[in-house]
């Protein structure tokens, strides 16, 4: 499993283990869905969320804190579902670039090591890509995610990133081995 | 209100439609007053109290031009657009440098610079100055002044459209014509394409660099630094296209604004072609005012290097818009002192214009830097070879090979040996062909299907 993200609301974590939780809506869906795909429609969709957004402005705050409890619940349920397979929990925080050059990691450190912890309680593999994307970059100046069309370093893993991943988890399996 | 936003759209037809129908009924007064308060319409979507000032600006060229043989009221018509323009575009500039100075480090006004003051102020100046030379008749009507003023397609980032070439337009009927809109409608779509398909998805790249200058390998900071300079061409350039089909479509006429400006050979020739508006502008206004060329070299330089300075400034209200100004006044100095080769072999002028592009590119990172530490930091990082993130972005590739490709097909075309002598052109299809109609549809595909989806204003609106 992957994830850039271990920050969920205790809504969603309750949506999911109550097994209410609905699916994501994609923007392939429906008529609206097909015609973003038409990048200008897009655009011109994208002003118009805009548009609504700011007459209906309002704030959202996000939970900052992991509700031990329900994420303890959450992994319980991964490792009674995933039976007798090795879970590999993959965190691959997001990253920025600071004004300095230096890469900065979007994550709640605090966070990932209670999440690690509370996962190798469980059995389950907890890999946090942190120190290996700071490494890649500091050695090599790659960044994981990003293409050559789109903003450096925000977007979808890109080659790098998943060469990384795999060799993270190659490590992980051998070294289990 | 962008041009590239669905809010113009809806606009601009409601124009278009309302003053077909009020040509057809009505007279040519209504259809003015029709075209003034859409342009006020316009003007305060983005804040309905800036209307006021524009209004202000309006009603004292329009007084102190009727009375301009009187010299003190001509100047008030000089001084009050200019202590406007000063007050919300420079004072706060002005006043935190003057602070920081004597050492003290206070909070400045924030006054909120309203769109396009630089360019109906500029306006403004420019009526009411030639109305005094005698170069112009003065305006008796003041609908016709405020729309020249106020006219939407220029209004918040020009051209910036002489007096002497609009108000006589407004002074006979102009029809709204299915020819006109044809044309127009093509310089629309141009335009568009430049802005929301190339300099859009460029400025993401260059963005990137310039936020963290640092972090990138000193090819991919050269990279950018071309990158800008084809982002801010195709932004701007686009911008003037728009306006001026948006003006043809409604049967006015804009003159161009540029004109292939990275062929020049030289500076003086690349001011000769971009932004002309303006360098025309700051030549008749400011230039030639100062003493021009007539009082000697030394007096010739320095009212060049002035000119530059204060065009730089005009830009905006930063240090680096200054330095910005000042390198390319140094560089039109030194242009006009050295002599002109007598070589003028097509491979000599190509190393020329390389040459001059290779000068603008590194003048635009002042332009494009936000403080001097960013524009050192790029400019350090190539000196320096950094090493670093290697981004080879594939929009400015497609926007260099665009830019490469037409400027070609322009030159083969000309057939001149003199590159100075090339002029560009919109290679504008017949649309009652079907040939036509297809190129065109298929270039508005292109536009609809590559556009860029994320929120990326008009560069120079913020001037």
């Amino acid at each position: 499993m992957e994830t850039s993200d271990i920050n969920f609301s205790e809504n969603v974590l309750r949506d999911v283990l109550n097994g209410t939780r609905e699916k994501e809506v994609v923007r392939s869906e429906g008529v609206i869905g097909f015609l973003k795909k038409i990048p200008y429609i897009n655009l011109l969709w994208y002003q118009i969320k805009i548009y609504i957004k700011n007459r209906e402005f309002q704030t959202q705050t996000l939970e900052s804190n992991i509700k031990e409890e329900l994420y303890d619940a959450l992994l319980q349920k991964i490792k009674i579902d995933a039976g007798i397979a090795k879970i590999i929990i993959v965190y691959h925080p997001s990253v920025s670039l600071n004004e300095d050059g230096s890469l900065l990691l979007k994550r709640e450190v605090m966070d990932a090591e209670r999440l690690q912890r509370m996962c190798e309680e469980k059995g389950i593999y907890f890999l946090d890509m942190s120190n290996r994307f700071v490494r890649e970059y500091l050695q090599n100046y790659k960044l994981p995610y990003g293409f050559s069309n789109s903003v450096v370093g925000s977007g979808h893993l890109n080659k790098y990133g998943h060469a990384m991943i795999a060799d993270e988890i190659y490590q992980l399996l051998e070294l289990e081995e | 209100m962008s041009f590239a936003s669905i809010d113009f759209v809806f606009f601009f037809l409601i124009v278009i439609i309302g003053t077909t129908v009020i040509q057809s009924f009505f007279s040519e007064k209504i259809k003015q007053c029709f075209l003034l308060a859409a342009s006020y319409f316009f003007y305060g979507w983005w804040d309905w109290r800036f209307c006021f000032l524009l209004f202000f600006v309006t009603v004292v060229s329009w007084v102190t031009a009727k009375k301009s043989n009187n010299k003190i009221i001509y100047a008030i018509g000089i001084v009050i657009p200019l202590i406007v323009l000063f007050y919300f575009k420079y004072f706060d500039f002005f006043l935190s440098s003057a602070m920081t100075v004597i050492g003290y480090n206070s909070e400045v006004l924030k006054i909120i610079l309203p769109v396009g003051i630089s360019f109906y102020t500029f306006q403004a100046l420019s009526y009411v100055v030639d109305v005094h030379r005698g170069k112009l008749d003065v305006e008796n009507d003041f609908i016709k002044l405020a729309l020249y003023l106020s006219f939407f397609p220029q209004l918040v980032a020009g051209p910036i459209v002489r007096a002497s070439d609009f108000l006589p337009q407004l002074r006979e009927e102009r029809r709204i014509i299915i020819e006109r809109l044809k044309y127009g409608i093509q310089l629309i779509a141009f335009g568009l394409f430049k802005k929301i398909v190339l300099a859009d998805h460029i400025s993401i790249f260059v963005d990137d660099v310039y936020r963290a200058p640092s972090a990138f390998h000193w090819t991919t900071l050269v990279w950018a630094c071309i990158s800008y300079s084809i982002q801010i061409y195709m932004d701007f350039s686009g911008y003037s296209d728009i306006a001026i089909g948006c003006a043809h479509c409604m049967g006015y006429d804009f003159k161009r604004n540029f004109n292939m400006p990275y062929l020049s050979k030289n500076m003086t020739e690349f001011w000769h072609r971009w932004h002309i508006s303006l360098s025309t502008w700051l030549k008749e206004y400011l230039y030639i005012p100062l003493g021009g060329s007539r009082k000697g070299e030394v007096r010739r330089y320095l009212n060049l290097f002035l000119t530059m300075l204060l065009g730089g400034l005009w830009h905006g209200a930063d240090w680096t818009f200054v330095v910005w100004g000042g390198v390319n006044g140094i560089a039109l100095c030194i242009d006009k002192i050295l002599s002109r080769s007598d070589n003028q072999s097509m491979k000599h002028q190509i190393v020329s214009s390389i040459m001059t592009f290779g000068f603008i590119t590194f003048s635009w990172i002042f332009f494009r830097a936000n403080t001097f530490s960013i524009a050192w930091a790029v400019i350090r990082g190539i000196f320096t070879f950094q090493k670093g993130i290697i981004q080879p972005f594939t929009w400015s590739i497609f926007g260099t090979i665009i830019l490469l490709v037409c400027t070609l097909i322009v030159i083969a075309r000309a057939g001149e040996k003199d590159i100075s002598d090339i002029n560009g052109y919109y290679p504008i299809v017949n649309l009652n062909s079907m040939r036509g109609q297809i190129l065109f549809f298929v270039f508005l595909g292109m536009i609809f299907g590559l556009a860029y989806t994320g929120e990326q204003p008009f560069v120079y609106f913020q001037f």
